[in-house]
């Protein structure tokens, strides 16, 4: 809360820590004449509101913001750490964290991890986030072994991924079974040769639990599962997962159906197949996870996992903004601990039944 | 294709950043921005080696990092409406890279196009941040002029506000102007403006692209049609699926009553093709679809969208330096930048 740095010149140590009072003092008005000017309320007449104004400029007075930090000594602002505001899900998910953010009277302080292992470990000292009374951490890379060497210095809470360290507070829907529904909604549309992309260097990690539930799914249906059929994307990005399906249809021309574990890569697998002259549903099937707005619009329009981001974007802030509260008041929450958010599977065309 | 010719500053010299310092040394941007601003615990060996990449390279620390590290928060507020809006997401993206590598902060103020709390942004009294670069959806020239002492802060996006403040604008009527022509010339002659507003003379986003529809369509000697302009309540898929469907439906008689769609949200135009597409109406070959957008959806949709696009990362590196700049200098002239939008044809457009 020093000085700023508009006025070239201006003594930036003496600015800023002005009080109301020193204003009224300066201007030779009372206390709620200058909170009044300061406001923009109240009855001032132009001359007394132009010596106040004066005053304000000369001592930098700031009010608001500044007098409701010092009073409750948080900066009601949130960290929000993400991999993109770019890739539709995660753009969907800030926008709905946005919004929570300021029915609790809250900015957002937005970062982009790019996926970086390191930046999401380090995300409670990351210098971009200094200040704000929470993180809300929106993991890509993050393993189980990371979570628990994790220092947490700040109220923490890990959104779209499931961890038991018990350390921090996580929300996520249940990925496994929901990539599990998938495999046997598609298995009773009668798919057989079910593929999956994946984000994920060499092969997708096991700890993606989507991962998990495909083979479980197929494991289920006792089918068997191909490494042939496993696609891995490094991004998720449409142009990931329209290369991925070109490959796939190379390696793997068999495939009847394609479950892609991020609707970005989905959504750029319907053109990519569209390019390669398969018929989506008709030769191959496409699932997505996510839920994005475009899905219900692109064509043909995208079967995917809605995984309640809206619902886990709420309780989420909520609940960080309740725990950054209960620092400085000393309120006693509930420990740390895990939250599922319930999924639904969006029936749509790109999963229907080929017709004869 | 460029819509209209770039501003003739004559490309810009190639200044080294703190990132390629970092990138040099082999550290972050961080422990360069501490050895240069003489904040933290660095390591005698990476000070020096630093130092040497500095020398090397001929870096000069941006004036706004300088002065936010050594002075205050490190901080620069991003007041967006919201990241659903127009081109804000892939704006706030650039704005973070750009910021980012030079060891700033960016928080982003949620401002839901409210004009009150567009205001208290621009008053930045909270010592939140050291600057401002505010997306004004609401606020009007009236409002500025009684601004009482801002701080600096730069407005960007489509709306030219006149007040004390410098200006990063995309030429958005000129786009839009632009686009329509685009449709004329590939053989349209009734080209719904979805998103458009039917009352003249405001400067929102929409009004502006509107101007430029109504200027192309005037400019080719047809007289605009009022019932092809068509409001939304929002710039939503739905919102323009239901519109246009709305429109198919006119006729009875199962005619289109028009051959082409300017949309001017990108998401309105994902819409109008799901409508087109339910009503079984071919594109490009019975409707022909233009939309102002920079998402990935227009190109990996089917049939992929041409777009009017913003040029969000030169606007995000202008807007950053005209900050950097007021920051510097406290009073100077004001600066009203203007940047060209780029129409990218795809397949809902003859070509």
């Amino acid at each position: 809360m020093r000085g700023r740095l508009s006025e070239a010149g201006a003594d930036s140590a003496t600015r800023g820590s002005a009080t109301l009072r020193d204003v009224a003092a300066l201007a030779g008005v009372s206390v709620s004449t200058v909170s009044n000017v300061a406001r923009g309320r109240g009855n001032v007449r132009e001359e007394t509101r132009q010596r106040v104004q004066d005053a304000i400029d000369e001592l930098g007075y700031r009010p608001n913001l500044a007098a409701r930090r010092l009073r409750s000594g948080r900066s009601h602002v949130l960290g929000l750490a993400l991999p993109s505001v770019t890739v539709p899900y995660f753009r969907e998910f800030a926008d709905s964290v946005l919004r929570e953010a300021q029915e609790h009277g809250m900015s957002v302080r937005i970062t982009q991890t790019h996926g970086d292992v390191r930046r999401e470990r380090g995300v409670c000292d990351d210098p971009y986030l200094r200040h704000v009374d929470g993180i809300l951490l929106v993991p890509v890379a993050l393993g189980q072994e990371d979570m628990r060497a994790l220092t947490v210095t700040k109220p923490l809470i890990v959104a779209t991924a499931s961890f038991t360290a018990g350390r921090v507070d996580s929300f996520d829907t249940d990925r496994f079974e929901a990539a599990r529904t998938v495999v046997a909604h598609l298995v009773t549309g009668g798919r057989r040769r079910i593929a999956a992309l994946a984000p994920g260097e060499a092969l997708p990690a096991e700890s993606d639990e989507r991962y998990l539930g495909y083979v479980a799914g197929l494991r289920d249906a006792g089918l068997p599962v191909s490494r042939r059929r496993v696609v891995s994307t490094e991004t998720v990005t449409f142009a990931a997962g329209a290369g991925a399906v070109r490959t796939l249809v190379e390696r793997a021309p068999e495939t009847d159906a394609v479950f892609a574990l991020g609707d970005a890569l989905a959504l750029g697998a319907l053109r990519g197949l569209r390019d390669a002259g398969r018929t989506v549903p008709g030769d191959i099937a496409v699932v997505g996870f996510g839920n994005v707005a475009q899905a219900a619009y692109c064509a043909p329009t995208l079967t995917t996992v809605d995984p309640g981001r809206e619902e886990m974007a709420h309780r989420a802030v909520s609940l960080l903004a309740e725990r950054a509260k209960a620092r400085t008041t000393g309120a006693v929450l509930p420990e740390p601990g895990h939250h599922t958010v319930g999924f639904r599977l969006v029936e749509r065309e790109s999963s229907a039944v080929a017709s004869e | 294709m460029p819509v209209n010719e770039p501003e003739s500053s004559g490309g810009r010299p190639t200044v080294v950043r703190m990132r390629d310092v970092a990138a040099a040394v082999g550290v972050s941007v961080k422990t360069v921005s501490n050895v240069v601003n003489a904040t933290g615990q660095v390591n005698e060996a990476t000070v020096r080696a630093v130092r040497a990449a500095v020398e090397e390279l001929g870096y000069r620390p941006n004036p706004l990092a300088r002065g936010l590290n050594s002075r205050a928060t490190d901080t620069v507020t991003l007041a967006l409406p919201g990241l659903g809006y127009g081109y804000c997401a892939p704006l706030a993206a650039a704005v973070f890279d750009l910021a980012e590598a030079e060891g700033i902060s960016v928080v982003m103020e949620p401002t839901g196009g409210d004009r009150e709390r567009e205001l208290e942004v621009l008053r930045n009294r909270g010592g939140l941040s050291d600057g401002v670069l505010l997306m004004p959806a609401a606020i009007t020239a009236r409002d500025l002029g009684d601004l009482p002492s801002p701080g600096p802060a730069v407005l960007i996006g489509s709306r030219r506000v006149e007040g004390p403040f410098d200006s990063v604008t995309s030429r958005d009527t000129v786009a839009a102007e632009a686009a329509v022509r685009l449709l004329l010339d590939r053989g349209a002659s009734r080209v719904v403006l979805l998103g458009g507003e039917r009352k003249a003379g405001g400067d929102s986003a929409a009004a502006l692209r509107t101007d430029g529809y109504r200027r192309a369509l005037t400019a080719a000697g047809r007289t605009p049609d009022p019932s092809l302009v068509v409001e939304t309540s929002q710039s939503s898929r739905h919102d323009g699926h239901v519109a246009i469907a709305q429109l198919l439906t006119r006729l009875p008689g199962g005619e289109t009553p028009f051959d082409a769609v300017l949309a001017l949200e990108e998401p309105l135009a994902h819409g109008a093709l799901h409508a087109l597409r339910g009503a079984g109406r071919d594109v490009p070959g019975q409707v022909q679809v233009v939309a102002f957008g920079n998402d990935e959806d227009a190109e990996y949709s089917s049939p992929g969208l041409t777009t009017v696009r913003a040029d969000v990362r030169t606007m995000a590196r202008r807007a950053l330096d005209l900050l950097t700049a007021r920051v510097r200098e406290g009073a100077r002239p004001r600066s009203q930048v203007e940047v060209p939008l780029t129409i990218t044809e795809r397949e809902s457009t003859f070509s």
